[in-house]
């Protein structure tokens, strides 16, 4: 048996277009900031993030009857912009880096993921490092990766959301998560070296 | 936050694998209180994963404060706005 759930339909039944379009900009809107961030962390770039947050937002408002009322809301609309960013951005997209999905899972599932890196990765220098440098290495990491990164430490959401935004289950969640770690910290090691911080 | 290692000469964890999972829990506010409180007595006499631990937590912490975020530019919204109502009308 399929589990009950409500979706929007009752709810908004009846209501004029004005209510609705005010329910929906009281449950979404105030979202647009994340949202935009995170379109700009995929894309970075600006008019790029641009569009990706207007077809979110177009999408979601298409499928505001069948939104189900208690989920997640900020959940849903990353969900629904990550869909957006890999069906039409990832086309035109400028990065050089085509990996597609199950290649990349593949190689993150494989063994050699734990190879430690930390040991030449000083505290002191990490936290001497300023925002370009720590955006500049965070970019640098391939799309999935730093996905991950950005849902988890930047937004905060848990695994099983991160899971249901990404469509993966919650063990390829904290497997992509541990190599990304351990590659941003790679960069950042590199960095570090470079400037001479890690002395 | 647990207490500096007595013995700093261990060079590799017997367990890494383990802790390396508790680690990511830990930080990232998944673990059970009990696995918390384990690997936390567990850094105590375990070198390699204290300075992992200290490590991984201001990676994170770094991301948190030094990130800038980038400001929603002001016509966003209102373009939104505007293509919500078009679409509208020309689904009519």
């Amino acid at each position: 048996m399929e589990e009950e759930k409500k979706t929007n339909k009752e709810r908004l039944k009846g209501l004029s277009k004005a209510e609705k379009d005010a329910l929906f900009e009281q449950e979404f809107m105030p979202l647009i900031d994340s949202l935009y961030n995170f379109a700009y962390r995929l894309t970075l770039d600006e008019d790029d993030a641009n569009d990706l947050v207007q077809e979110t937002y177009l999408k979601a408002y298409r499928f505001f009857d069948s939104y189900e009322q208690g989920t997640n809301a900020k959940a849903w609309l990353f969900r629904i912009l990550k869909n957006s960013f890999i069906n039409e951005f990832r086309k035109k997209s400028k990065e050089p880096s085509k990996v597609d999905y199950n290649e990349v899972e593949t190689f993150y599932n494989s063994d050699d993921v734990d190879e430690n890196i930390t040991a030449d990765l000083r505290v002191e220098s990490i936290q001497e490092m300023i925002g370009d440098e720590v955006a500049n290495a965070l970019n640098a990491l391939a799309v999935d990766f730093r996905t991950i990164i950005i849902l988890c430490d930047l937004e905060g959401f848990t695994y099983e959301e991160m899971s249901k935004i990404l469509d993966i289950p919650i063990g390829t969640v904290r497997s992509r998560l541990h190599r990304a770690r351990n590659l941003l910290k790679e960069k950042l090691k590199n960095y570090a070296t470079s400037m001479g911080y890690n002395k | 936050m647990s207490s500096f290692p007595e013995d700093n000469t261990k060079k590799k964890c017997a367990e890494e694998e383990k802790c390396f999972q508790s680690l990511q829990l830990i930080l990232d506010g998944e673990a059970c209180e009990e696995e918390e409180a384990v690997f936390m007595k567990h850094l105590e006499h375990c070198m390699p994963c204290f300075n992992l631990y200290k490590v991984d937590k201001a990676v994170k912490e770094l991301l948190q404060s030094r990130i800038q975020k980038k400001e929603v530019p002001t016509d966003l919204v209102q373009s939104i706005k505007k293509n919500i109502y078009f679409l509208y009308e020309s689904a009519r």
